[in-house]
């Protein structure tokens, strides 16, 4: 089912994209430890003054200022940080889109596709590679806490342990994303319009987290946000594995790849 | 014909209520040169993506060595070299290194051949495809079609971007192909180049096969396209011989193509009050032209 060719120039076109995300990232969040070790509480008792942007931070983290917060669940709210999460869903929807759309659009898919290899090969050799970018970028934010737990000191015990059922749940959100990614990259044959559809949905999904807890008729729908399904910040407060979650974003992601799959396999291929 | 190399029923192909492909009908068999002739348009590529798998047929079938297009399209392939018409590779790659990534994708070891067919070729694999001329990335093109020696070779329009000389040298290797028992379609708009190279012929305009048959026999038409200006246009005649299929008739100016002997066109010009005469080969419109105007008479 794997051709390891496809396999191999994939990971040559992707790999130095996903290394430099990744290190941007574990940058990041090391910064961001530093910041919260440092600063954390200042800023806790500075958002606690402003009504609205308590609301906001509550909201946007399912943190309350408000109330005495620890620092590690103060961390938690790394994995859902606008840079980390954007950083990572580009990598994860660049690497899907690349194969499907990217290659009809760029016309190599004349050759590819008229190769002695299946359809399902190039798909399921590419799916291979962003799966494991996908459990690349959901470990960044546990190492780059790792490492800034490690050069900074603590006022409290910090259990990196305490950071790993976030850190799935992340990797399932990302599978989810990179599914829904395949799938619209199958049905889409330029690759500028399937990245900009998905972003499109994803910034729908993050909208729909956000604006949901404002306007009460929005709660009925509030199912539909992808981020409902990753509150790092509970998972971690609460220490138990958000199974429920992590099926769903699972199940929608191993739904979508594999109807992605289907519409890749009986398409037409245009020329460019 | 059961031991086609292909076969094709008919395919028909339709995008809305364009119908690209028209119950296509054709066979070719083991070992021959076919050249697949048809003006922009006529639904040659739309067939060739067909028999590769690009594309699903709206309906028909079509086998390659005898086997389904479409159920069995990857097993073909092992057997398929192919030149898409407009030829795309990766740009980051060097020439080198895109042979080497398709040849690994085949599970194929073709470093022999890749090496002879780049010197025969003279292409220069160490730079990088974006680096590439047209040209060059037409010889690459060949290049990855032919370097796992397949038993079929599918070629769309070759030689739009090949000089003269690469040309010659492109037509030698087809013609060894052939030799060594290997089969050949090859698409072209170009008519005089698919008599200097073919052995068949199949031709095809709007979706449909308008014939098939062997390159001898079309030659053996002896269709010429005849441009006669006479001396005043009061000497044109009313009716032309038979042979003289008319295109246009503009003051001393006659235009058609002459199906026949060439002794014949001449004893007939020698019986004209003429100033002057060109005698050419005939372009793919007089051709079909010539071809509608027989189906019409017929």
């Amino acid at each position: 089912m794997i051709n390891p060719a496809i396999f191999w120039k994939t990971t040559r076109d992707s790999a130095s994209l996903l290394a430099a995300t990744s290190l941007g990232m574990i940058g990041f969040v090391v910064l961001f430890v530093w910041a919260m070790l440092d600063m954390g509480e200042e800023l806790m008792n500075f958002l606690s003054k402003f009504g609205f942007l308590k609301k906001m931070f509550e909201f946007s983290f399912g943190i309350d200022v408000s109330k005495e917060v620890s620092i590690t669940v103060l961390l938690a709210v790394c994995f859902t940080h606008g840079v980390v999460l954007m950083l990572s869903w580009a990598v994860v929807i660049a690497t899907t889109s690349r194969v499907t759309a990217g290659e009809i659009e760029r016309g190599t898919a004349d050759l590819l596709l008229t190769l002695p290899v299946k359809r399902s090969e190039v798909y399921v050799s590419t799916t291979l590679f962003w799966v494991l970018a996908s459990l690349v970028l959901a470990a960044c934010p546990l190492v780059g806490l790792w490492i800034g737990l490690h050069l900074m000191e603590t006022k409290e015990v910090i259990l990196i342990s305490r950071f790993v059922k976030p850190a799935v749940n992340f990797f399932c959100l990302l599978l989810s994303i990179g599914g829904i990614s395949s799938l619209v990259a199958s049905c889409i044959n330029r690759r500028g319009l399937a990245i900009a559809t998905v972003v499109g949905l994803l910034l729908l999904s993050v909208v729909l987290n956000f604006v949901e807890p404002f306007i009460s008729s929005f709660e009925k729908i509030r199912f539909l946000g992808l981020l409902n399904y990753f509150r790092p910040v509970d998972v971690v407060r609460l220490g138990a594995w958000p199974v429920t979650e992590m099926t769903v974003l699972l199940g929608l992601g191993i739904v979508c790849w594999a109807v992605g799959l289907v519409v890749f396999d009986r398409k037409d291929i245009p020329t460019a | 014909m059961s031991n086609a190399i292909i076969a094709c029923r008919g395919l028909n192909k339709r995008y809305g209520d364009n119908d690209v492909l028209d119950s296509v009908d054709f066979e070719i068999a083991p070992n021959r040169l076919v050249g697949f002739l048809g003006p922009n348009g006529a639904g040659k590529t739309t067939t060739i993506r067909i028999l590769l798998g690009l594309l699903k047929p709206t309906s028909g079938s079509s086998t390659i060595f005898g086997k389904a297009c479409l159920q069995e399209g990857h097993s073909i392939r092992q057997q398929i070299g192919y030149l898409p018409g407009d030829v795309h590779f990766y740009p980051n790659l060097t020439g080198r290194r895109t042979l080497e990534f398709l040849a690994n994708a085949r599970r194929q070891d073709c470093h022999a051949e890749i090496a002879r067919l780049a010197h025969l070729l003279d292409l220069e694999l160490n730079k990088k495809v974006r680096k590439y001329s047209t040209g060059m990335r037409q010889k690459l093109g060949l290049i990855q079609a032919l370097m796992h020696k397949p038993q079929l070779l599918i070629l769309d329009e070759p030689t739009s971007a090949l000089d003269p000389l690469v040309r010659k040298t492109l037509f030698d290797e087809l013609h060894n192909v052939v030799r060594e028992g290997r089969s050949v379609l090859f698409s072209s708009h170009s008519l005089g180049e698919v008599e200097e190279l073919c052995d068949e012929v199949i031709i095809l305009r709007s979706g449909q096969i308008v014939e098939q048959q062997n390159i001898d026999a079309l030659k053996n038409r002896a269709l010429r396209r005849v441009r006669v200006i006479y001396s005043s246009a009061d000497n044109v005649p009313d009716e032309f011989p038979v042979q003289l299929n008319l295109l246009k008739r503009q003051g001393e100016t006659v235009v058609g193509t002459w199906t026949g002997a060439t002794q014949e066109l001449i004893v007939w010009l020698g019986t004209q009050e003429i100033q002057d005469v060109m005698i050419e080969k005939p372009d793919l419109n007089d051709l079909f032209l010539t071809y509608y105007q027989e189906r019409e008479l017929a």
